[in-house]
């Protein structure tokens, strides 16, 4: 299971590279700067309560999903005995390790909101999947001809599923909402199924990519299933109209917005802070802020057009309305910037002020209305400030202030433009007369 | 015999060989030499690889090799140089054993002084895996080796914490005098293949 997991490599990328990077180096305070307390200021920001987001995700989890996870995980679990043997001793230790590991998750219940507890459960039945196939290999079971069977079939099953999505919702936000997490889950399982994982030519010699190669394609399925499920669960209950054509025109138009909007900032985008006509660019908090804002307008408009060119209508449309936030931001830091406005100081004080802004930024843009769209259009900025938490609580005493002040007051550019851009995007979105 | 270099070192510690930190001692502080400038891809070079049940050491730069434990402890023996001349051969002290005599031999029929150069590296390795070399690439410091290190297959009878001794020499189709060090660097997985190259025609092996 060397693979990341579904939620990590998600949280990873939410993040983004430069938010991971941003507590990699801690930053010399020369003779003349003051110390600052990188204890006090993760201590501070740990003690905080996290942004409240309210769940607006029309999508519900259909009872029994999970339950359904527990069974078929203990179910594949069970094939492996507990006191597993194979020649190789190494590889007897490794797979009694897993097996037992497994086996205590499948034990323990799932943490978070139904659709976060769902997600666990999908990676639990990939991690016995693992562990289930890998010692199949090691006993000289590799089943070559079913893997190919099933990656078949599993791609043929993901396509259909992507195929039937008709946007049936009762009005198009909860369709680009509620439909944007299902063309999420259908994605994640394009990606586990591309040509990563290819099965190895001598099974017996590479066990655990074995483990590894099936654990993607039942993972795959896995998500597959569940975004039929979500899709099927939320279509019964709200007996709505289908909005397939309306959003795809929408993420057309949107698109358009987009491109126009980043023209306008085009000078700035995937540049660096020596383009700005300002003596603090060469500061590392302003390098960082530039950086970032810079590096979010050309991040969201690729995923848009990634997204559009899938026809994945709804999550073209949500990057879209991101792009349009990560455009806006830039040009008002660029200005903030160069009008000398931008506070490039770095204490304690500071580093949680910009923390506490964050928060109340965050928390102002998703009580926007319609507030699914707003959550949506401010996930960016939610994901950061969590896996500044995240990264704080596994590493408290590694912190670059230099880089998370800016990193949180990038938060509170991003989140400010939301309101405005909700309901830009909600205004496209409306039926017409 | 050319001394491990900072690229050596950087190397070692990249691949989680700490035995190589030992002969670490150049100065960080005034090297400008960085890792990865100008490395480029060698692919005319020979190997020969064996593997000593016993634990036992392959080689030394010096006249005594080091003995291993009666326990399943690793073996210290962890080794490698870079010979660039008959010399530098005759500093080495290899073992009573068919597998040291091999790489003695594949040494010996080097073209040193002159026209070629060899590499060897020695390790002691889990009975359960072995190590495989992964590429060859040389800069304007020296050659370095990018080993890796795997399970054995299933099949293999092995107990998990017995360990063996394994060696490799590389003879390269190049003189070494020139270069101020060597390096080798240890994966924990063979799984990953070998970084890309990118594509220059006009390009020409040092």
């Amino acid at each position: 299971m060397s693979r990341l997991s579904r939620r990590r490599f998600l949280t990873a990328i939410g993040v983004g590279t430069s938010a991971l990077a941003g507590c990699s180096a801690l930053p010399s305070n020369g003779d003349d700067e003051p110390e600052i307390d990188d204890d006090a200021i993760a201590r501070a920001i740990r003690e905080r309560e996290a942004p409240s987001v309210p769940a607006t995700n029309p999508l519900s989890v259909p009872s029994g999903a999970i339950e359904h996870h527990r069974t078929a995980a203990r179910a594949t679990l069970e094939r492996v005995p507990p006191e597993l043997s194979v020649p190789n001793g190494a590889i007897t230790e490794k797979l009694r390790e897993q097996r037992a590991r497994v086996a205590t998750e499948l034990d323990s219940s799932a943490e978070g909101a139904p659709r976060e507890r769902l997600a666990t459960w999908r990676d639990r039945r990939g991690d016995a999947v693992n562990v289930r196939r890998a010692y199949e290999a090691a006993s000289g079971d590799a089943d070559r001809g079913g893997y190919r069977d099933r990656y078949d079939e599993v791609r043929a099953e993901r396509a259909a599923v992507e195929a039937s999505l008709d946007y049936r919702a009762p009005d198009p936000v909860a369709a680009t909402v509620g439909f944007g997490t299902v063309e999420s889950l259908l994605d994640t399982a394009r990606e586990r199924l591309g040509p990563r994982s290819p099965f190895p030519d001598q099974p017996e010699t590479a066990v655990f990519a074995v483990g590894d190669s099936w654990e993607a394609i039942e993972t795959a399925g896995i998500e597959t299933a569940d975004a039929r499920r979500l899709r099927d669960a939320f279509v019964d209950a709200t007996d709505g109209t289908a909005w397939r054509s309306h959003l795809a025109a929408a993420s057309e138009r949107l698109g358009y917005s987009v491109r126009a909007t980043r023209d306008r900032v085009a000078e700035y985008v995937d540049a660096e802070a020596s383009v700005l006509d300002a003596d603090a660019a060469t500061e590392p908090p302003t390098r960082h802020l530039f950086r970032q804002a810079s590096d979010a307008v050309d991040w969201r408009t690729e995923h848009a057009n990634q997204a559009r060119d899938r026809h994945d209508h709804a999550t073209a449309v949500i990057e879209s309305g991101r792009g349009l936030v990560a455009a806006e931001a830039l040009d008002r830091v660029v200005t903030e910037i160069e009008s000398g406005d931008y506070r490039t100081a770095v204490t304690e004080e500071t580093v949680q002020s910009a923390h506490a802004s964050a928060v109340s930024a965050v928390e102002d843009a998703v009580a926007t209305t319609p507030q699914p769209l707003a959550v949506a259009l401010a996930t960016p900025a939610i994901e950061v400030l969590s896996g500044v938490r995240q990264r704080l609580d596994r590493s408290p005493s590694r912190i670059a202030p230099e880089r998370l002040q800016p990193r949180l007051d990038s938060v509170v550019r991003y989140a400010r433009v939301v309101p405005d851009a909700t309901a830009f995007v909600a205004e496209r979105l409306a039926v017409e007369g | 015999m050319v001394e491990p270099s900072r690229r050596e070192c950087l190397a070692a510690i990249a691949g989680g060989t700490v035995a190589a930190l030992a002969g670490c001692q150049w100065n960080a502080e005034t090297s400008d030499e960085q890792p990865g400038d100008g490395r480029e891809r060698v692919t005319e070079y020979e190997v020969a690889s064996v593997r000593n049940p016993d634990g036992k050491a392959l080689f030394t730069e010096g006249e005594t090799l080091p003995t291993p434990r009666e326990t399943d402890d690793r073996p210290p023996v962890y080794r490698h140089t870079y010979l660039t001349s008959g010399d530098d051969l005759d500093d080495v002290t290899f073992a009573e054993t068919s597998e040291a005599r091999t790489l003695a031999s594949f040494a010996e029929a080097t073209a040193l002084d002159g026209e070629e150069s060899v590499y060897l590296f020695t390790t002691a390795i889990q009975v359960c895996s072995e190590v495989r070399l992964q590429w060859v690439e040389v800069d304007a410091s020296g050659p370095s080796a990018q080993f890796c290190r795997t399970l054995r297959p299933a099949d293999v009878e092995c107990r998990a914490t017995a360990y063996e001794t394994t060696g490799f020499a590389i003879r390269f189709p190049f003189a070494g005098e020139r270069f101020s060090g060597h390096g080798a660097g240890m994966s924990s997985s063979c799984g990953r293949p070998p970084r890309p190259e990118p594509f220059d025609p006009t390009e020409e092996s040092p």
